[in-house]
């Protein structure tokens, strides 16, 4: 069974029109706009070690090592007879992989489940028409993270997981007990459910790991879109979501970031979505 | 599988004499006595020699080793679980190769040389790569993205850019090399209980300009086999040539 294989589960969002964007926060984030998003669903947490090493171990030829970064810290190793799930790791975040590794990720949970893929991971093109998994373009991510936290910017303490969380969330951080080789008081991801969900059910979306989104990064217009998608081309995707070393002053439902799509690190995480 | 004897020099790592460093060189590095370190990085066709000589190609050694049953890095496993070589890729860096294969190579060359052979360690690595000058990386102070990082799928052959100013080839940029040094969690109670061991020089994986600098230190699990980690080995004098 496909659930028997993953952590997470789908939580689905209606049809609806809202605003996105910040006139408060950074240039990256003006002007606010209108956006119309179609029904979706999302994945109530982030997609943990434990769910990428079952794809891993099935998989082993669809992440190749320019996708997926096995050094520390990390929670899963490559080793003479495959990947391997760190001991202690299994529920943290699964961290150290490219846009592209996340969207293997995606076609294999489609196929398990029958459904279309969306990525030709060849050709490092998407079919949003596709009714399989993919990654949440940041319009979607936005709408869905302003349901379950309306205040535009995070308050700091133990409820997120920011670079000034406090010292309950601090103690839940992956270097306390070295999951990964984090080390003892340093900056590191707690569990995809290790703190409260919001209030539509939704964890760990601000703070934490920064989350993939399916969008090219490109400068926000005035006007109204209709489910927008970023722009046409390039090469940086958007990042949502704010990640443990960032202040919680940068870090709220409308903040956005870009990262190069090659980029593994240890700060950037993702869930998945799909069409409803 | 024979092994051309005719070939020996070109089977075991040529080594360069690292002067002493004095004064200590910049960058706080403690002051080294002087060593002898292989010019490249281990190649395929070096380690291939390794395990014929010991029967290894024969046997699967998880803890030493675990080469892809696809070609394209060197060596190959086979479905019977031998290892085969593709010879046309001898002077690839010898990859997929754990920490602890790394150093049961360094013995076995060790006992062939009849001089002390070992990683390098972090502090050594980084004396050596930046050469006379102290430079951040192997080449010069500025980042030469063309010959440390060029995009790339895979490792390229040993010595095909320029040496630093000690006759060092490869130090910046194809593979990272493992180190001596273990991951210790400071203040900690498992002070060398983290299974990790420094991997030095960037690779084909990274990008940062920062990720390639001489003194960036990275770590691995020291039982990781991947095609971005290889190793150069250290020799030290014979002990009789000791005053």
């Amino acid at each position: 069974m496909l659930t028997d294989l993953r952590n997470f589960s789908m939580t689905a969002f209606p049809a609806r029109r809202l605003r996105v964007g910040s006139s408060t926060l950074t240039a990256r984030e003006q002007p606010p706009h209108e956006v119309h998003v179609d029904a979706y669903e999302l994945g109530d947490r982030c997609v943990s070690a434990a769910d990428f090493h079952a794809f891993l171990r099935a998989r082993p030829d669809d992440a190749n090592h320019l996708d997926i970064d096995c050094i520390d810290p990390c929670f899963i190793v490559h080793r003479a007879d495959g990947f391997a799930l760190r001991p202690g790791c299994a529920d943290f975040p699964m961290i150290q992989i490219s846009y592209w590794a996340a969207a293997a990720y995606c076609n294999w949970l489609s196929q398990l489940e029958g459904r279309r893929v969306v990525y030709d991971l060849r050709s490092r093109e998407a079919d949003l028409d596709a009714e399989g998994y993919r990654l949440p373009t940041e319009a979607e991510w936005e709408a869905a993270c302003r349901n379950g936290h309306p205040a535009e910017l995070v308050t700091p303490g133990d409820t997120v997981n920011t670079a000034d969380a406090g010292p309950a969330c601090r103690r839940l951080r992956a270097g306390e007990t070295l999951a990964g080789n984090f080390l003892p008081g340093q900056p590191a991801p707690v569990p995809v459910a290790g703190l409260p969900a919001d209030a539509v059910g939704l964890y760990g979306m601000l703070g934490n790991v920064r989350e993939w989104c399916h969008d090219y990064y490109g400068p926000y217009g005035p006007e109204f879109r209709r489910n927008p998608a970023g722009a046409r081309k390039g090469s940086f995707r958007v990042v949502r979501g704010g990640s443990f070393v960032d202040p919680a002053t940068d870090v709220g439902p409308a903040s956005r970031m870009a990262a190069y799509e090659d980029t593994k690190c240890e700060v950037y995480g993702f869930r998945v979505a799909r069409s409803r | 599988m024979t092994v051309d004897e005719s070939s020996t020099a070109a089977a075991t790592p040529a080594f360069i004499d690292v002067p002493p460093a004095f004064p200590a060189p910049p960058g706080g590095v403690d002051p080294t006595a002087g060593f002898r370190l292989a010019v490249t990085p281990t190649t395929v066709r070096q380690y291939w020699h390794y395990l014929v000589d010991q029967g290894l190609d024969r046997v699967p050694a998880p803890l030493l080793h675990g080469p892809p049953s696809a070609a394209g890095t060197g060596l190959r496993a086979t479905p019977a679980g031998t290892i085969e070589i593709d010879p046309d890729l001898g002077d690839l860096p010898a990859t997929w190769v754990t920490w602890h294969g790394a150093t049961a190579y360094c013995g076995w060359l060790a006992a062939r040389l009849g001089a002390p052979c070992r990683m390098p360690s972090a502090a050594e690595w980084r004396y050596a790569a930046g050469g006379p000058a102290g430079f951040r990386w192997a080449l010069g102070n500025d980042f030469d993205r063309p010959v440390y990082a060029p995009a790339a799928t895979g490792p390229r052959p040993v010595g095909r850019t320029p040496a630093n100013g000690f006759g060092l080839h490869d130090m910046t940029g194809n593979v990272f090399e493992w180190c001596q040094d273990p991951l210790t969690a400071s203040g900690g109670a498992d002070a060398d209980g983290l299974g990790s061991r420094v991997i030095k020089g960037g690779a084909y994986t990274v990008r940062n300009p920062e990720s390639f600098d001489n003194a960036t230190i990275f770590t691995a699990d020291e039982l990781s086999a991947v095609p971005y980690i290889g190793f150069r080995v250290l020799s030290l004098p014979a002990p009789e040539r000791e005053s």
